[in-house]
Order: structure tokens, then sequence, then C-alpha cells
């Protein structure tokens, strides 16, 4: 937990390096020492100040599990001129040793923002990894263009690009990582497929999906959200398949690696929850024998592979919560190899399912 | 062993008397860096016992009112807070001469007043002649020092004599052949003093300390182990009042062809014999610099890229453009950013690029030498999730925070296996208690100790001269003319610089160091 948090001190831009320092020398106690310890540089890019007390409550939980000098920049219509403040974020270590973070505010008028970029430049720490957070996805795409080059990652949650998932694609070429807290998220979902596959699939050779059923819930039930076409994404690429046509009812034909045709189908239920998976099914064949790996959501994730036999499996679910999703990544960190090309094929399945 | 004494007795820290003479005494230079630099040795008690500081320049002016002034810089430049008696004291040594650096009478008027000051003083003082003057006076004032009778044989004479200069030592290789030549009639090489005050930071002279005093580096310190080395000088600030200067040299003959040729070669020298022997490191770096591989006319498009700053933001500041500058050609091709790939074509340095960068108007005052090492094989790593393991580098700050560090790879605390660069590091003030002394501090010193080895020699600058003269050929070469000459890039100010900078490294899957 952090325990000590330093109040905003506005800044002059030129003295930013020295009011950290000063902050520091305040800070440190009798019995405790404060140490600066960041291992790396995390930009944080928000739509506007109206966003800011919410993302409190993320810095706390980010630096905990990865001290950085945080960069948070916003537009902000009440100032000509870009402004700055600093603050820490510490947590204990010990009792006498505490871990801090350092964090700098800088906002500007949106026709001052081209400022922004180059005070980051200057403040950056040395040497060290280069992250960018996309904290919501109404932040401005010729910001982002402007620090993507600065950065070595993208950070986001493409669950609050439902409405604008297309930005996605302006997003992957700016950088060689995006870290995808829905794709970490999706995790338990993605093992327990290929253990279920690896089940049905044992000593027969490489089995044929027959049929893809992905089973969400979420605000809307019309149209599948950022986290199921993700999924649908992934297992897609995973089969080489190809999106060949939407049909009606949110199912679309696809072609398999050998030719075969694959049906993939969205089955939506409305709740006043974010979008979640609730069920998902595929059909396969191995050696001439017919199996079904079906995965559903109850207190447990139960995933039940039908064929000759009947196997049944549950696993918990993990910390859901956006802030579970960040420290599990930072905690235990997730498979991000296939994510560029789940995107990819996401964007067509979307596409496909517009254009009906 | 000529005299029986010398050996083992090295310790000597406080010079022998001195007067020292700076020539441009009323300028920049000797208000913000060389009367606070003295006074910080005095604050030190590294300064003689018995000194004197004239200072001498056109302008009329006593002596009272010369200390007045300087009092003022050094309450503003000095790194040590003013102390008065100290100052009372210290300043009782500072003389005015009015002079022409022209007129042999200014200087025979010059003997008569160190003369006196030395009679005053009962001791036979050492001359120092810092001539922080335009380069154009520094061939006729040396040729009226020695027209006044104030230079000395540096074999026979009691007393020793010698002179230090500022840069730019000529702005080619003719030039400074010229310069040497000029100088050398009034002054033997030993007694010439070639300042670059690089050579005084803490974290260069620290090169050699950390490479010869470690045993765990200097056997990686070659073609096995390195794969590239970076050294960039990066500024914040435009021109500014040297508008005037810097756009008939540029940054390469300002800042390459010295500072960062001098850190290139220090890198890359063989242990010398001795570090006791000026001419020991010397001797070594020139070595290096003659065995940079020159570059062939058509390599110089190809391995150098220049450009100019337009206008940008610097630390949220709008800056103007190098020709919105005051004082600047309308037609100017002056570069502001220069990046160089070389290559020490010796045994232990084979293949291995070096890339030098210097920029005005880039994001951030820094100035960093990085030595990347080779990347350990991925194989273990190979389908755990850790992706491209990132390479060792060692990185040496000379500016603002002097200090080393070494970034290794290392398993974040969890379950799983995954990879994280880290950072140790070590800085002068956490280390040792206190800040850095100032360069020219320590170059002052050594000069009145008469130990050049932190000075550059007239065959360093010659060769240093002889490595950028085909870039320098290259670059001027006229528009439209048969040959192509490399172009002129542009850069946002309060950026890195050029994207041509960034393909420089790319052939060899590099990329520049983000500072």
């Amino acid at each position: 937990m952090v325990d000590t948090q330093y109040s905003y001190t506005p800044t002059a831009l030129g003295k930013i390096s020295d009011t950290l320092t000063s902050i520091f020398a305040e800070l440190q106690g009798e019995d405790a020492v404060y140490n600066r310890s960041a291992n790396c540089n995390l930009i944080i890019l928000v739509s506007g100040p109206q966003r800011l007390p919410a993302l409190e409550q993320l810095i706390d939980a980010l630096s905990l599990a990865h001290p950085s000098r945080f960069f948070v920049a916003f537009p902000d219509p009440s100032t000509s001129t870009v402004q700055a403040s600093i603050s820490a974020r510490c947590h204990g270590l010990s009792k006498t040793e505490h871990v801090c973070s350092e964090v700098i505010r800088l906002s500007a008028a949106p026709a001052a923002f081209a400022g922004i970029p180059s005070v980051i430049r200057a403040h950056m720490l040395t040497g060290m990894p280069t992250e960018i957070f996309l904290y919501d996805p109404d932040v401005d795409i010729a910001l982002i263009r402007a620090v993507a080059p600065l950065a070595d990652s993208i950070f986001l949650d493409s669950q609050s690009f439902s409405t604008n998932f297309q930005k996605l694609a302006e997003l992957l070429p700016l950088t060689r990582t995006v870290v995808d807290f829905s794709w970490v998220g999706l995790g338990v979902w993605r093992e327990e497929l290929k253990l279920g596959v690896n089940r049905c699939a044992a000593g027969l050779g490489r089995p044929q999906v027959r049929s893809i059923e992905i089973g969400f819930e979420g605000p809307s039930a019309a149209q599948p959200g950022a986290l199921a076409l993700l999924f649908a994404g992934w297992v897609v690429n995973r089969l080489g398949a190809a999106v060949l046509e939407c049909g009606i009812d949110n199912c679309i034909r696809l072609c398999g690696a050998d030719g075969s045709v694959i049906e993939l189908k969205f089955v939506g239920s409305r709740s006043d929850q974010t979008e979640r998976l609730s069920r998902v099914r595929l059909t396969l064949e191995a050696a001439g024998k017919e199996f079904t790996v079906e995965m559903l959501r109850a207190k447990l994730l139960e995933t039940t592979v039908s064929g000759k036999d009947v196997h049944r499996a549950t696993r918990p679910f993990e910390d859901e919560s956006f802030e579970g999703r960040v420290r599990r990544h930072f905690f235990i960190g997730e498979s991000l190899a296939n994510y560029s090309g789940a995107v990819r094929v996401a964007l067509k399945i979307r596409e496909s399912l517009q254009s009906h | 062993m000529e005299n029986p004494f010398a050996e083992g007795e090295n310790r000597i820290i406080r010079p022998p008397g001195t007067a020292i003479v700076i020539f441009g005494a009323t300028g920049d230079l000797t208000h913000r860096k060389l009367i606070p630099a003295l006074y910080n040795l005095a604050y030190d008690d590294y300064m003689p016992s018995n000194f004197v500081v004239v200072g001498a320049a056109r302008t009329p002016l006593s002596d009272e009112d010369f200390r007045k002034n300087l009092f003022e810089s050094v309450k503003k430049h000095s790194r040590r807070t003013i102390n008065d008696e100290l100052w009372q004291r210290f300043s009782q040594n500072i003389y005015y001469q009015q002079l022409d650096g022209t007129s042999l009478e200014s200087f025979v008027k010059l003997r008569e007043r160190l003369q006196s000051l030395e009679k005053k003083r009962a001791e036979t003082l050492n001359y120092l002649y810092y001539l922080a003057t335009s380069p154009s006076f520094f061939g006729p004032i040396a040729t009226n020092l020695r027209g006044a009778g104030l230079v000395e044989d540096p074999k026979a004479a009691a007393r020793s004599t010698s002179l230090i200069i500022e840069k730019p030592f000529g702005h080619d290789l003719a030039s400074a052949r010229e310069l040497n030549s000029v100088l050398r009639k009034s002054f033997a090489e030993e007694q010439i003093f070639r300042i670059d005050h690089y050579l005084g930071k803490e974290t260069v002279q620290n090169i050699l300390v950390f490479r010869f005093a470690n045993g765990i580096f200097e056997p990686l310190w070659n073609h096995n182990f390195i794969d590239h080395i970076q050294i960039s000088f990066c500024e914040d600030i435009g021109v500014g009042s040297r508008a005037g200067y810097f756009d008939q040299s540029g940054i390469l003959r300002d800042i390459v062809q010295n500072h960062l040729l001098q850190i290139l070669a220090l890198l890359c020298i063989e242990p010398p014999y001795s570090l006791s022997d000026a001419d020991a490191i010397r001797d070594e770096k020139v070595k290096v610099l003659r065995a940079i591989r020159r570059l062939k006319p058509e390599d110089v498009a190809r391995q150098t890229v220049r450009a100019q700053y337009t206008k940008g933001f610097v630390n949220g500041e709008s800056a103007i453009g190098y020709m919105e500058e005051k004082g600047i050609a309308a037609t100017s091709q002056t570069e502001t950013f220069a990046a160089l790939r070389l290559e020490v074509d010796n045994w232990r340095w084979s293949g291995v690029p070096i890339y030098v960068r210097a920029g005005k108007r880039l994001a951030k005052r820094i100035t960093e030498i990085s030595i990347a090492f080779k990347r350990a094989p991925e194989s273990l790593f190979r389908g755990r999730q850790v992706g491209e393991l990132d390479q060792n580098i060692l990185a040496i700050q000379v500016q603002p925070n002097e200090g080393i560090s070494l970034k290794i790879c290392s398993k974040p605390p969890g379950p799983r296996l995954r990879v994280r660069p880290v950072v140790m590091d070590f800085t002068y003030g956490h280390s040792f208690g206190v800040p850095s002394p100032d360069a020219y501090e320590r170059l002052l010193l050594d000069s009145m100790k008469g130990d050049a080895s932190l000075f550059t020699r007239d065959d360093e600058i010659e060769e240093a001269w002889d490595l950028l003269a085909p870039v320098l050929e290259q670059w001027a070469l006229p528009a439209g003319g048969k040959v192509a000459r490399p172009p002129l890039h542009t850069y946002e100010a309060g950026t890195w610089g050029p994207a041509a900078a960034a393909t420089l490294l790319k052939e060899q899957k590099h990329r520049w160091r983000r500072l």
C-alpha cells in the first residue's frame, strides 16, 4: 500500500529537477530513508483533467508494482502555457526504508500542447525503458504520435476502446510492443482453451476446427465488444484462418488453413457490467472423430471436453478488475507473443460485422 | 635520473609560486570560469603560498575596480560560497594591467609590472600566461611575450614560463599547423598548454582509472566483448551570443574536433607506460587518433550526418530556428548537429563502430559516453516471454551529473522467469560526499604545477583535424557542383536530432541511446 503521498507542488518547467530533489529532501525523516526508485519512464496520457481523480488510484497501484518516473500529460483549456506540478508516492519496504515513484503532471491548452513532449524528453530517466499508458481512449492521436517515438511499449486496455476499436489499428504501428490489459485478463481463457484442445487432440494429430462460438455479456448484446473480438481474433489467428464473409446474427464464415469452412458466431447477452466473456465453445474434428471444448463462466471457469470421453476441469478466475490485471502484468507477466496478430484479425472481424 | 630527489616524490599538490597573467581579463571566460576557479582553489588551500594574478586587457581599469568587478562574478559563478575573509586575502593578489596585445611596448610595461610584484614578494615566481582572447591574438601575444623577454628557455631558466590557450586551435588542418608553427617560434611545445576543459572533468579523468584500476573491465575492453560505443554531447541551448563565431565554425569544429575526439581517444587508448609522464598518455592518444579510419570522400555522405535546428519547443518553451537567430547569415549552411560513425582500425577495436554526435537545441543538456556490450545468447530464454535481451550498457555521464552506471538484466520478483533491465549507479556526490570540482580548477592547478597530462599536444590537434578534413571538405562543397554535397538535414528544436541520425545506426541494427 502507498503510505506516503506527497501533495502536488506546482513548479516552473526549468525547476522540475530541483523541485524533485527538494521534495525528497523534505521527505527524509530521522527514522526512515526514502529512496527515489524508478526502473522506467511511464508516460500516462489522459484526455482531460476530469479524469485525474480516478487516475490517482491507478498511479498508486502502478507505483507499488512498477516504480517509475510518471509523466501525466493532459490538455487543460484553463491554461495557455505548459504547467507542471510534482508529487511522489512511496511505500515501505521495511520500517526504515521506503521506495518512491516520482509523478510529474504536465498540462496545457490544446494550442500549447506541442510543448509537452519536449518537457517529457527533457526529464526522462536516461537509458531506462520508456512506456506509454493510454489511460483513456479519447486521448488525441496527435499527442500519442508525438510521444510514441520516445517509448518502447504502449499500455492500454482495449476494453475501453470498444466504441473506438479502430483506433487500435492506428496505435499498433507506433510501437514495438502493446501491452493490453484486456489481453492480460483473457490469459486464463486462452490457457484453458489450450489445455482443452490438448486433451481432445492427444495422439490424434492436429485437429480441424469446425465452429467457434463466443459468448459475451455486457451493456450491448447486439455486437461483440473488444474482449470478445480480441479473443476471437486470437483463435482465428492461431488457426491461420481468414475472414470470408459475414452472415446474419453476428455469424462469420472463415476459411481455414486447409480450405475448410469454419463458422464463427458471437452470442451476446445484456448485463449492466462491463463486457466479459461468458462462454467459448469450439467444435473440432481429429482423426475422423468430433470433439467439443466448452468453457463456461460460473463461479469458476468450467471447461468440458467432450468426445469419446468427457473431461471436466475448473480454474478460478484471477482478479479481473483493472487494477488486478495491472498488478498481474507487472508482478507475474503475461505472454504478448500473439497479441498483434490477434488484434489485426479482431479488426477484420469487426469490419466484417459492421459492413453487414 | 637527473634529480636524485625526484623519485617517489609525486605528492605535491600545492604548486610553486606563480604569476598568472590573464589576457582578455575583462571577458566572459575570465569572469565566469577562471577567477571563480582560482578562488575555489584558494578555498581548498591549493593555491601557491605566493601568487599574483594580473588581468590584462585594453580597457583602462584600476586594480580596485577590477577586483570589485571580479567579486561580483565570483559571487555569481563560484561553486563555493564567498568567504569574506578569504576573498580579502585572495583578491589582494589580483592586479590589473592595461595592455594592447599587438604592442610590444605594452608587454615591456607588463614585464616591469611583474618584476615589481615579484620583488615585493621576494620570491622567484613562475610565469603562466592565459590567453582568454580571440584566437587572432594568439600569435601577436606569443610573439610580444617573447619580444619583451617574458619567455624563458624551459631547459635553462630558473623560472618556468608557460602559455595556456583556449580552443579553437585552428579551423582546419592547415590553420592548426600554422598556429602551432607561430606559437613554437616563441614557446617550446612543452611550454604550451592547450586547454580542453573536458579533460579536466572528473569523469573524463576517471576513464583511465576506471579502465586500468578495475580488473573486471579491461579484459572486456575490446572488439570481442564491446558491440559499439556512443559518445553524445547534447545541449538544450541555441547559439545565443556566440552566433557570429558559431556560424563560422559549426558544431563539428566547435565540439567534435576537440572534446569528443579527446574522449574517444581516452576511451580507446592502450595502457600508457606511466600515468606520471604527460607524454606517455598523449603518445597513446595520438596512436588512437591516427588509427581512426579516414573517411573517403564517397564515405562522408554515408557515415556522417549534419543538420540545423528549426523552431520547436525545448522543455516546454518555444524556441526559434537557427536561421532566425540573430547574427546568422541568411544563406548559412552551418551545422548545429553532427553525427559520425567512426572506427578505430587497430587490433583492439577492429569492427567496433563508434558513434559520435553533438548538437545544439536538443532535448536536454547531457554529455554521455555509453559502451554497449555484445548481447548474451538468447537461446536460454527463447519462448519464455522475455523478448530481446537488453544489452549491458556502461554509461559514463560527463555532465550534468558526473557518474557511471551499468545496465544489467535482472529477474523481477515473482513466480515467472522474466527479464528487466536495472541500473547500478555511481555518482560522485553520493559516493564521495562532495561535488566534483569545476574542470578549470583542476586544469589551472595542473598548469601551475607544470603537469601537461590533461592538455592537448600539437600532434593530437593535427591528427584530429586530419581525421575531419574529408568531412569538412565534403560538407563545404558548393551546391549544384559536379560532386553532390551531403545534405544539410533539419530537426525540430527540443528533439534528439534529425531522422537521418537514426538511419546512420540502422545499418548495423543499432539505435541511439535514449538520453
